[in-house]
């Protein structure tokens, strides 16, 4: 007898039993860290006539540049998760965010292109058209991805594993990462962050920015105190025309001196993560 | 459109009968209220509402070389009135509603900036020529800028034809002129800064020379016309009261937070690479008691720094021509 649709479980890329598999043992940062922290940028672009299309435009100009600055000036790395088409539109940015040695993963072609609305084939044109335009602007190839508004197609997490990607950040499911195996091929998940996001807080939520800093300094004091025993990870977003705009930028200047003044938090990359898992050979 | 999604109801002007016939469920679904609907622009098509893919190449050109303002100031500061009017095809509450704009927020507004000397923008629908006449007549007065805000704010340009959108534009345009004693805008911000590829064209055939329908940057820059250029005058809705008390019922302190977080930042940044600010508020709202204390409190915190160029959009785009800056 057939069963319906509704008791099908665990037969697609995004519901695996992977993703279901529950770390109990802890494992270890560099330098005995208690929480590995990434500040992330979202740096878009929308193609389509959706109404963030105009303001899109500032990240480019104005947001990337700001937010740089602020980086650099507070000496730490940040994860840039760049659309195809922002590395299109404004490529000095995009190589300037590579020269100064920030992490560039790629975050689809245009923000208002969700993948799970795609056609296999069309998703996975859109993924590789974003690998090489991402490629051709800063001359390295993207090892991260993050698909639009969180959003990866069934055959995501499939062809970026076929395209030896490191790791793939859409999953908010947990507090590290998590190894997957998918068509043979291994693929990280680094667990995203959507508490300490600029777009929900901020932009949809209409909160002072202040509650994005708070929302972020409160996770990484629960986390500091359970990383004495379980190191965890956590992430803070802003969008390049969002917190990127001169709003923003106290807020996010006392989240990274919160950050930086704990002494047991590592500032650090996605990448940076991926290697380490590698190096220590964690699932 | 409104802040409060209440069904359509009343207003329906000049359908009588037929008008009331038509609320089923509170929806208006009858040829007639939609024939009411198509002769404002609204939802009659498909919506023609520019796509990024679209925009011309001068968006993406990068101005990192400073500008200056007058007097070597740090930084520009404008404050934005959104003066608003819904036409009869809106409802019930939102018509009342943003009539206080022109009834009592208009007076309070004005006398406000007049007691610190200050010339606003006021993004004006082309309906308050026609409702409130005087207003416009004494802005003209004053001195203050008049800008085009689209006909109607429950208008859409983007779902109206070509020659609805350009009728909306010319229409706004001269009845504000009209109405002011021949006072012509010389700006333009669409009904939530929305517009098509072919607005800015429109635009300057109608002798419009400078838009801030878009938030694309922090200082302005020349952007194509048809044949011609408008100065961009980018929006900044960062430091706006539907962002903070409209939808959100913060505060009305949380406006003059941000524009102080934000006025701290650019005029730090301005030292190196002159910079601008706009407070935007509506007229219903902050014109509205409950906002004055902290409108008044943004102006003395602008004037209590020195460099600042307290001025209008009207006299930033002017001073972008004559500097012939790109």
């Amino acid at each position: 007898m057939e069963f319906s649709d509704n008791f099908k479980t665990g037969t697609r890329s995004i519901s695996m039993m992977d993703h279901a598999r529950i770390r109990t043992a802890p494992i270890e940062w560099p330098n005995g860290a208690a929480v590995a922290v990434t500040f992330t940028v979202i740096f878009e672009f929308f193609m389509g006539s959706s109404g963030e299309c105009t303001r899109s435009i500032y990240g480019g100009r104005r947001g990337v540049w700001r937010l740089m600055d602020i980086l650099d000036r507070n000496q730490i790395k940040g994860s840039f998760l760049v659309n195809g088409s922002a590395a299109e539109k404004f490529p000095s940015a995009v190589k300037e965010i590579h020269k100064r040695g920030h992490e560039i993963a790629a975050y689809g072609y245009s923000g208002d292109t969700i993948l799970s609305s795609l056609t296999p084939e069309a998703e996975k044109a859109e993924i590789l058209k974003t690998l090489k335009i991402l490629t051709e602007v800063t001359g390295v190839r993207p090892v991260g991805w993050v698909s639009p508004d969180i959003r990866p197609g069934d055959g995501t997490l499939g062809v970026l594993a076929n395209e030896g990607m490191m790791w793939n950040g859409d999953f908010p499911n947990d507090d590290l990462p998590y190894k997957i195996k998918i068509d043979g091929k291994p693929l990280l998940i680094i667990p995203y962050t959507l508490e300490s996001d600029d777009k929900l807080i901020y932009t949809n939520g209409g909160q002072p920015t202040s509650v994005w800093t708070s929302t972020f300094t409160d996770s990484l004091d629960v986390l500091c105190d359970e990383g004495k025993t379980h190191p965890k990870m956590l992430n803070a977003t802003v969008h390049a025309d969002m917190m990127g705009r001169a709003v923003g930028t106290k807020s996010i200047e006392q989240a990274i001196r919160y950050a930086k003044s704990q002494p047991k938090v590592w500032i650090t990359t996605r990448t940076d993560i991926a290697k380490w898992w590698e190096k220590k050979q964690y699932t | 459109m409104g802040m409060f999604n209440y069904p359509r109801r009343g207003f329906l002007k000049g359908l009588g009968a037929a008008g009331a016939a038509v609320m089923a469920g509170g929806r208006v679904q009858s040829a007639l209220a939609q024939e009411a609907s198509r002769a404002e622009g609204r939802r009659s098509g498909p919506s023609r509402a520019i796509r990024g893919a679209d925009f011309p190449a001068e968006h993406f050109v990068i101005r990192h070389e400073p500008i200056k303002w007058p007097k070597n100031a740090r930084i520009a500061v404008c404050w934005v009135v959104n003066f608003e009017c819904y036409s009869d095809t809106s409802d019930s509450f939102d018509i009342p509603h943003k009539d206080y704009s022109s009834k009592a927020a208009f007076r309070r507004l004005v006398n406000l900036f007049g007691k610190h000397d200050i010339k606003a923008d006021w993004y004006t629908n082309g309906l308050i020529a026609t409702r409130y006449p005087d207003t416009l007549k004494e802005l003209a007065q004053l001195g203050h800028g008049l800008v085009g805000h689209n006909f109607a704010n429950n208008v859409s340009m983007v779902n109206a034809t070509e020659a609805q959108e350009h009728e909306l534009i010319k229409r706004t345009l001269d009845d504000m002129e009209r109405a002011s004693g021949g006072v012509r805008p010389l700006g333009w911000f669409g009904s939530g800064g929305a517009g098509t590829a072919k607005t800015f064209e429109l635009l300057a055939d109608e002798g419009v020379i400078w838009t801030s329908d878009y938030a694309s940057d922090d200082v302005p820059y020349l952007v194509p016309a048809g044949s011609k250029k408008l100065v961009l005058v980018p929006y900044m809705r960062e430091a706006n009261d539907t962002q903070t008390y409209g939808t959100n019922r913060h505060p009305p302190s949380a406006l003059l937070q941000r524009f102080k977080d934000q006025f701290d930042v650019l005029y730090a940044e301005g030292e190196h690479y002159p910079q601008m600010l706009f407070l935007s508020m509506h007229a219903w709202l902050t014109g509205h008691p409950s906002g004055r204390k902290e409108l008044e409190a943004t102006i003395e915190y602008a004037k209590s720094f020195p460099d600042v160029w307290l001025t209008t959009e009207t006299d930033i785009a002017k001073w972008w021509i004559d500097q012939k800056y790109s």
